[in-house]
């Protein structure tokens, strides 16, 4: 596995402001990296600083091993990039929109039409091509900007904001699509500030605040980091105690009460059984226990909560 | 620290894109629709005259872009009127269109650098400046063939050409200045008023401050009559400051060949002058050659400005 | 002018014509007092007359103080072969009426045989009146005739002048015999020069004309020169003939010869090309085409204010006749001229020749200012480049 974007103490200063700070990161090749953060957390400006967008007050940043601050037309070249609410010409159709992209590139007509073509079936817009981008909807136009990132044949792809704006059903199919850049070998650096949502097709993902890169790694095994525990019951049941009841079981690290009648256990292990047994045995009636799998919003709700607590 | 690839690369599609983007937009085809009915009218109505008197001038398809029939304006004053509003429709959304659009930043994703995306913004404009006056030109000189009968000759077209530069070259300061404010401003609704704004300023305003201003400096000053020379001077040079008086300077003394001088000439000057006698193209050409030029230094800076403000900018809307 | 001279000439005639009447009129017959008698008279009794020439003598016969009465005419002593016959009004008489102290004219015509000889013949004529005889010798001498004799000369043989005038002789043609005679002209010249013949006071070229016995004319014979003609003394003569009779007079014109001068470009061309503020070289070329050399030949020129033109030589010390000169002439049309046309002097003067042509300079500006505009270009153009090496490539 080689390093495809590495940047070291890379930061942004816009004036007084710090739009990011000491950014240290690694992607590996073939990995789907999340940047993920609240907005104005500096996810879209450290893209920017990846293509040579923006130049660093300080640091440096490697993508595909060329620097983009003195050769970001080599780096914009093997780099897809989807800017947040990517917008079009919406006067011309999709396909011209994508020529222009091609001739931009300096991809050759004959071979920008073939992969114009491929680009499109890919993201399932073939049919609607030759329609002005104006009558497409929100997903559409994400769908085309992936086309654009297609298109190009890049190594790396960079994704900002992807699914911003999108219903659920939308963006559940982009994130499929983004699974299948994946598939393809590309390397995947998305941002978003829905956790949750992105969560899902991430490898590893980076938490953002203010300016910072606060977290790092998988989703797995940052809720190990932040939450203590891997495992999330949620118990319902009547009964008094149920707190005290559950808090003795080996293995849990924490019981809230969330409302009279539910509980949300923190556990090292899937101790579901041993907590069954305590309700019952406590002469409490059992009506759900459920695993869940912690989200990145908890993660990331209480990491911030601890940083509070401990300012 | 060196950046390396051209800042040009990707400039011929950035401008071909454009170019087809103005010559197919519906603002180019009102404006254009616009300037075609003022030709065939101005045209026509010259040529009613001139077709009486069709052997008596040299330069008759000249005359067909000068001389007025009254209640219409000549062609070249209906042009010194229309080709920077033309201009300004041009260019006057070209940066803050994108960021509206939320292009930009896609676009300068592209392996380009955003050099190209305002030098062929810019060219983008002048080709289609170049490409309207030129149609226009030939039509009107199909027209005069038309109705007149008679071929242009070399030097009428060769002065023809001339003017279109020059036509080109005022277009191009009201095309540069659009891209400065659509560069500057956020709102393409901004920089087209503020376009406007600076067009109307120097083609009503400034002629009367300029008055206003030398009539307070002459009513102080006394002497004899090398200061009236030079007050002459200074109240031409406040007028040409103004891209307008550039322009019509320069039409004046391409389109009508027996213009010898312009501004105050000393009665010594004219001494032992051959009068009526006509000046050939080069010398034409010499003699608003400053003006020209001024003209072309202009359109250089203000791209040179928008260039400046749109480097600092950042990409991010 | 014509119309005077009309009036002078009719007036001439009037005058010429009325006088044989009042010489008519004139002599009133005088009478000699004392005689009495018949006279036979002729103005010339004895002739010389050429060979085969019918002789007509004018006769007179009057009536000194007798009645009057017919006279009876006859030859007292002929010669033989000859034929004597007496003419009045044109017949043949015999005999005359004349009143007292009357007269009257006839005459006696005389015809010679053929082959007369030279020699000296006698006849003597006879007038019979009343009682009265008159006689009349008259010798005829045969082929001794005074040749007609003409005699020209001319008022002023030497004239003197430029090449270009015209000379013009006032010539006096005399018919010195007792015939009139028609008189041809004719000149020998050198080659290229013409003459014409006019009588005195008359505008009409003639090449011959009548001149009565005893009588001259006045004609003027103008000489016009060939173009090229050199300076020098040229002879002509100018002959007058007629018959035998020819009379020559020799006329001189010294030609004194001048300079022309004349001044333009070595292709003719007088105009030319001269830019503002700068000297421009113009070839011009004097020539003489005249026909005596030019010396001190001045060029100068008239120009506009703030102009200045100098010559390379200003001065030429001469110029042969035919001969030609370059000069240059530095034309520097004043710094502040404006494009266009001009009219400029040039002048070339030697004493009382001179000679001038416009030249038409066609100024151009300076292209000082386009080299100007290109400059602020170029600044403009590296305003941008600088501003590209610094903001560039984004």
């Amino acid at each position: 596995m080689s390093t495809v974007i590495e940047t070291q103490g890379l930061t942004k200063h816009y004036g007084p402001i710090v739009a990011v700070e000491s950014l240290n990161l690694c992607l590996q090749a073939g990995e789907v990296f999340g940047l993920l953060g609240p907005n104005g957390s500096g996810k879209t400006t450290t893209i920017l600083m990846l293509l040579g967008l923006t130049e660093p007050t300080a640091g440096w940043a490697r993508v595909l091993g060329e620097d983009p601050l003195r050769n970001p037309l080599e780096v914009k070249r093997r780099v897809g990039y989807m800017p947040d609410s990517v917008g079009f010409y919406d006067e011309l159709t999709a396909r011209e929109n994508m020529r222009y992209t091609a001739r931009l590139n300096g991809i050759p007509s004959s071979e920008g039409e073939e992969r114009i073509d491929e680009a499109l079936a890919a993201v399932g817009l073939s049919e609607v091509a030759d329609r002005p981008v104006a009558t497409y909807s929100r997903g559409m136009r994400q769908r085309l900007g992936l086309t654009e990132v297609l298109l190009k044949r890049p190594q790396v792809a960079i994704l900002d904001e992807p699914t911003m704006g999108l219903d659920p059903e939308a963006a559940h199919e982009f994130l499929a699509m983004i699974r299948g850049l994946k598939a393809r070998g590309i390397t995947v650096l998305l941002s978003s500030h829905l956790l949750q949502q992105v969560q899902a097709v991430c490898d590893r993902v980076g938490l953002f605040h203010k300016g910072r890169l606060v977290l790092e790694g998988s989703v797995d095994a940052l809720s190990e980091r932040v939450l203590g525990g891997a495992y999330r019951i949620a118990v319902q049941a009547t009964g008094d105690g149920l707190e005290r009841l559950l808090s003795g079981i080996p293995g849990i690290v924490r019981v809230v009460q969330e409302r009279p009648g539910t509980c949300r256990v923190e556990a090292q292990q899937d101790c579901r059984a041993e907590v069954a047994r305590r309700v019952v045995a406590g002469g409490g009636q059992l009506l759900g226990l459920s695993l869940e799998r912690a989200t990145l919003d908890d993660v990331y709700a209480r990491y911030f909560q601890e940083a509070r607590h401990e300012a | 620290m060196k950046r390396r690839g051209s800042p040009w690369t990707g400039l011929g599609a950035i401008l071909l894109k454009e170019m087809a983007d103005h010559l197919s937009s519906i603002r180019m085809r009102l404006l254009e629709g616009l300037i075609l009915l003022t030709a065939i009218g101005t045209v026509f109505a010259a040529t009613q005259t001139l077709r009486q008197t069709i052997g008596e001038d040299p330069f008759l398809y000249l005359k067909i872009l000068t001389s007025a029939q009254d209640p219409l304006p000549s062609f070249v004053a209906f042009m010194g009127f229309l080709i920077p509003l033309t201009a300004i429709a041009l260019a006057f959304d070209a940066i803050n269109g994108e960021y509206m659009r939320r292009t930009l930043s896609r676009v300068l994703a592209q392996p380009i650098y955003r050099d190209a995306v305002l030098l062929g913004k810019f060219l983008a404009g002048i080709f289609t400046l170049g490409i309207t006056l030129l149609a226009l030109w030939l039509l009107v000189t199909g027209l005069g063939i038309l109705r007149l009968g008679v071929l242009p000759e070399g030097r009428e077209v060769a002065r023809g050409l001339a003017f279109i530069l020059a036509t080109l070259a005022y277009g191009g300061v009201w095309l540069a200045l659009a891209l400065l404010f659509s560069v500057v401003f956020r709102q393409p609704a901004t920089s087209a008023m503020a376009a406007i704004a600076v067009w109307l300023f120097f083609a009503v305003f400034w002629e009367i401050l300029a008055g206003l201003f030398f009539n307070i400096i002459s009513a102080t000053a006394t002497g004899g009559p090398e200061t009236e020379l030079a007050l002459a001077n200074f109240r031409l040079f406040l007028s040409r400051l103004s891209p307008n008086t550039l322009y019509s300077e320069t039409v004046l003394a391409l389109l009508n060949p027996d213009v010898r001088a312009l501004g105050p000439v000393l009665i010594t000057q004219l001494e032992g002058a051959v009068r009526g006698t006509l000046l050939p193209l080069s010398q034409s050409l010499l003699l608003v050659w400053p003006q020209f030029t001024g003209l072309i230094a202009t359109v250089i800076m203000l791209f040179a400005g928008a260039y400046v403000a749109f480097q600092r900018q950042e990409v991010r809307a | 002018m014509p119309r005077m001279l009309i009036l002078i000439l009719t007036a001439g005639l009037a005058l010429s014509m009325s006088a044989p009447s009042i010489a008519v009129a004139a002599p009133s017959p005088e009478s000699t007092p004392g005689y009495r008698g018949l006279g036979l008279s002729t103005p010339y009794p004895s002739q010389t007359v050429r060979a085969g020439e019918t002789v007509t003598l004018a006769l007179t016969v009057k009536n000194y103080g007798l009645a009057p009465q017919v006279v009876t005419l006859a030859v007292a002593k002929g010669v033989p072969g000859w034929k004597v016959s007496f003419l009045g009004a044109g017949r043949t008489v015999t005999a005359v009426a004349v009143g007292t102290d009357q007269e009257a004219s006839l005459s006696v015509r005389l015809d010679p045989p053929s082959g007369a000889r030279a020699g000296t013949y006698r006849f003597a004529l006879a007038a019979q009146g009343q009682g009265v005889t008159a006689e009349l010798p008259l010798a005829l001498t045969l082929g001794q005739v005074q040749p007609g004799r003409l005699e020209l000369q001319a008022e002023l043989p030497v004239l003197r002048g430029p090449g270009t005038s015209s000379f013009r002789y006032r010539l006096t043609l005399k018919n010195e015999s007792e015939k009139d005679m028609l008189v041809s002209l004719e000149a020998q010249m050198p080659k290229g020069f013409q003459v014409a013949f006019t009588p005195a006071f008359a505008s009409q070229q003639v090449t011959s004309l009548p001149v009565k016995a005893g009588e001259s004319r006045d004609l003027d014979a103008e000489v016009t020169l060939p173009q090229d003609v050199p300076a020098g003394t040229h002879a002509l003569s100018v002959r007058a003939i007629s018959g035998e009779a020819r009379a020559e007079v020799k006329l001189t014109i010294e030609v004194t010869g001048r300079p022309d001068l004349s001044i333009t470009t070595p292709e003719g061309r007088l105009s030319g090309r001269a830019y503002a503020g700068r000297d421009t070289p113009i070839k011009v070329v004097v020539k003489n085409r005249g026909s005596a050399p030019a010396r001190g030949v001045e060029v100068s020129s008239y120009e506009p204010t703030g102009w200045s033109v100098k010559f390379d030589p200003s001065r030429i010390e001469e110029i042969a006749p035919k001969g030609e000169a370059q000069v240059t002439a530095t034309v520097r049309p004043s710094s502040k001229a404006i494009a266009g046309d001009y009219m400029l002097t040039l002048r070339a003067t030697a004493g009382d020749s001179s000679s001038s042509a416009d030249f038409r300079v066609t100024v151009f500006t300076s292209t000082l200012w386009g080299i100007v505009g290109v400059i602020v270009i170029a600044v403009a153009l590296g305003v941008v480049s600088l501003v590209v090496s610094r903001y560039g490539r984004r």
